[in-house]
């Protein structure tokens, strides 16, 4: 069984050369696209379960088509960028994706990457379809929250993020616990990564995402999710 | 000068005309017609000058003399009161001639010194500023000689008609401990150049004698001068400087992003093949061939930019040979197919070509800039064109891409150093330097690069001699 589809996005042909040849032989379905705007007709073609994304390309850029992606989309994306900086890492998981790797990457580490992308939180199947907290509801079988009028798109790791904050809902939890529950156990100090996606969930969840009700921060230590949690 | 015996016989005139009126026409008396003969040598005085007054001085003592002091009709003088007269009429001819003599000269100074100020602010041509300082000085100031010790660059400048030779030494201790000296019998004037009271320059001039002042004021201007043109020289160097920092970063930047392309290959390749020993042989040797040209592909990147910044900043030196241009240009699509990949390259020669000479490593370059920018700056999946056509005196190449375009504003600028433009600056990366060089070794073949772009079409065109055009040179 295919570990995965897999789409590769990259403007140089020796990097998707080198990785159609890695990711099939760790059984994954691999498909490939130049540009940013092919990228968009493969994610509809293809059904990828991730997509591996170049940031820097002539055209559409990655951090375009990862926006483009992610508005009728929430497959896993992982992107690829030249430059370790802080302001490319924000950008990158800002406009979408679930996680970023710097060129020049070790090979095992990107696969680590892939896998934990890929990895889903195991749902047990007591944990409820459906939850409302005060004015808010969470469909986790729709992978949408909001008001109940109002719905909004989950992506995987926000969808799993959250579920995770309301299973253990007015408890203090540290961003390493998180971090290892959501996206596995390689991961415990990218503490950025958290603070992006928490953003992003609050500009989601929260009636007002300047002053947080649902998620607060807990300085120091991690978050808290407050609020009693009903299961519908 | 040529007016001197016109005004002289103007002014004797006039004399003979006061004389006419106070006698014949309105008689007046003595007093009357001395005060009369006294206003008019005051006024030749202060028009025309000394010679012209006194000599008028003389004629009206003559004609007051014998028309109006007794005994009248005759030329002896009974009372000595009336030599007072007649040295009175001299004096004021001398004053009033001296105090017009000076104005003039001041008027002439300060016209000149704004003269030389003029030049030194507008001053371009050649040669270093202070030699072209000294030359203007003495143009203006009509000086037999003029030079100038520059504090700085320990240089002597000199111009004018005389030598010259021996005032070096005086110069420099005015350039360097500010001793101004005067000599007489040359009528040579050395002073000290001043900035801020410290001295910095030593002028010397020689030619009419000039009062202090004015070389005062001639020094302070040269100061002033120098001061600009050093300012000038550093603004240039500082641009210089700016320059060759700009290169350093332009080709900083292209390598973080043209070289971790190889890099991450190499890596990625590298790191799978420790990671799992057991790989089969397959996957295997398809990671190591990755690796191994990917390697060479760095090496390639690395001769590029050291190519790019060595013809940036050397002049550059062609070594003609009758070469293949369709040649030529095949070797660089070959060398380029990992970057040309899927996309449809329409290559058409014309035949037959003449022959022609070219320095085949420069315009390897040069092609190679082109197709990597038609490449980069248009649609994935778009396709380059390459045309080659021969004529009689030059051959052409072109290279077309579908891109959006050139707009008309920055077609003027592409070909300058680190030029980009402002609408893919930040999306694509580049280095502003390519087409730049790219245009310098087609002007060092005889040859140009143009270029004609319009939205969804951008032909840069190569001309280069034939060997006929080549031979005339």
């Amino acid at each position: 069984m295919s570990a995965g589809r897999v789409l590769v996005v990259d403007d140089q042909p020796q990097i998707r050369r080198f990785m159609r040849t890695t990711l099939a032989r760790d059984g994954y379905e691999v498909d490939e696209a130049r540009t940013g705007e092919q990228s968009l007709d493969k994610v509809r073609e293809f059904r990828p379960d991730l997509v591996l994304l170049d940031m820097n390309m002539p055209g559409m850029g990655g951090l375009a088509a990862c926006r483009a992606i992610r508005t009728d989309s929430t497959i896993a994306v992982i992107m690829l960028t030249v430059r370790n900086s802080e302001e490319d890492k924000v950008a990158a998981l800002d406009a979408g994706a679930d996680d970023f790797v710097t060129k020049p990457f070790s090979t095992p580490e990107l696969l680590a990457r892939i896998r934990a992308a890929l990895r889903r939180v195991p749902v047990s199947p007591s944990s409820p379809l459906r939850v409302r907290v005060g004015q808010l509801f969470i469909d986790f079988a729709a992978r949408t929250a909001g008001t109940g009028e109002v719905m909004t798109h989950l992506t995987p790791k926000e969808l799993d993020l959250l579920r995770y904050l309301t299973q253990h809902a007015n408890e203090a939890i540290p961003h390493r616990e998180l971090l290892q529950a959501v996206w596995g156990p390689d991961y415990g100090d990218q503490v950025d990564y958290l603070r992006v996606f928490i953003k992003n969930l609050r500009r989601k969840i929260e009636p007002n995402p300047e002053h947080p009700e649902f998620i607060t921060t807990e300085p120091w230590v991690g978050y808290r999710f407050n609020g009693s949690v009903e299961s519908l | 000068m040529r007016r001197l015996p016109l005004r002289v016989l103007a002014s004797l005139a006039g004399v003979m005309a006061v004389t006419l009126v106070t006698t014949r026409i309105i008689p007046v008396n003595a007093t009357t017609a001395g005060f009369t003969y006294l206003l008019l040598v005051l006024v030749i005085a202060a028009a025309w000058g000394f010679l012209e007054a006194s000599l008028a001085s003389l004629l009206a003592t003559l004609c007051f003399n014998f028309f109006f002091l007794p005994p009248v009709g005759t030329l002896t003088i009974a009372d000595p009161q009336n030599w007072v007269a007649l040295f009175s009429f001299l004096v004021t001819a001398l004053i009033a001639s001296r105090l017009s003599a000076v104005a003039k000269r001041r008027r002439q100074e300060v016209e000149r010194l704004y003269a030389f100020s003029r030049a030194l602010l507008l001053s371009d041509g050649s040669g270093p500023f202070p030699a072209r300082l000294v030359g203007k000085l003495a143009e203006i100031f009509q000086l037999t000689a003029a030079a100038l010790y520059d504090r700085d660059s320990g240089e002597l400048y000199r111009a004018g008609a005389a030598g010259f030779e021996d005032v070096r030494d005086q110069l420099r201790d005015a350039a360097f401990h500010g001793t101004a000296f005067t000599d007489n019998e040359g009528q040579r004037m050395i002073v000290a150049v001043r900035l801020d009271a410290e001295p910095v320059a030593g002028l010397a001039i020689q030619g009419p004698a000039m009062p202090k002042s004015l070389v005062q004021g001639i020094a302070n201007l040269v100061a002033i001068g120098l001061e600009r043109a050093r300012a000038q020289d550093l603004a240039q160097q500082v641009e210089a400087a700016r320059q060759s920092e700009q290169l350093r970063t332009t080709l900083i930047d292209a390598m973080a992003h043209e070289f971790k392309t190889p890099l991450t290959l190499i890596k990625a390749a590298t790191t799978a093949l420790l990671a799992s020993p057991g790989e089969p042989l397959e996957s295997r040797n398809e990671q190591l061939t990755i690796a191994d040209e990917e390697a060479d592909h760095l090496r390639e990147l690395i001769d590029d930019a050291i190519e790019m910044a060595r013809l940036d900043t050397a002049r550059i030196e062609v070594h003609l040979e009758i070469s293949d241009l369709p040649g030529t240009i095949r070797e660089v699509t070959a060398s380029m197919q990992s970057k040309i990949d899927e996309r449809p390259l329409e290559m058409r020669f014309e035949q037959p070509l003449p022959a022609i000479p070219l320095d085949r490593r420069l315009i390897k370059i040069a092609i190679r800039q082109l197709l990597d920018n038609a490449l980069k700056y248009s649609p994935g999946d778009t396709p380059v064109a390459i045309r080659v056509a021969g004529g009689e005196a030059e051959v052409t190449l072109e290279i077309t891409d579908h891109g959006s375009g050139i707009p008309a504003p920055e077609q003027a600028h592409i070909f300058e150093r680190f030029y980009r433009s402002p609408s893919v600056k930040h999306q694509i990366p580049g280095s502003g330097l390519g087409l730049s060089i790219a245009h310098s070794i087609l002007r060092a073949h005889r040859g140009d690069l143009t270029v004609v772009s319009r939205p969804g079409e951008t032909t840069f065109r190569m001309t280069l001699p034939t060997e006929r055009t080549g031979e005339n040179h």
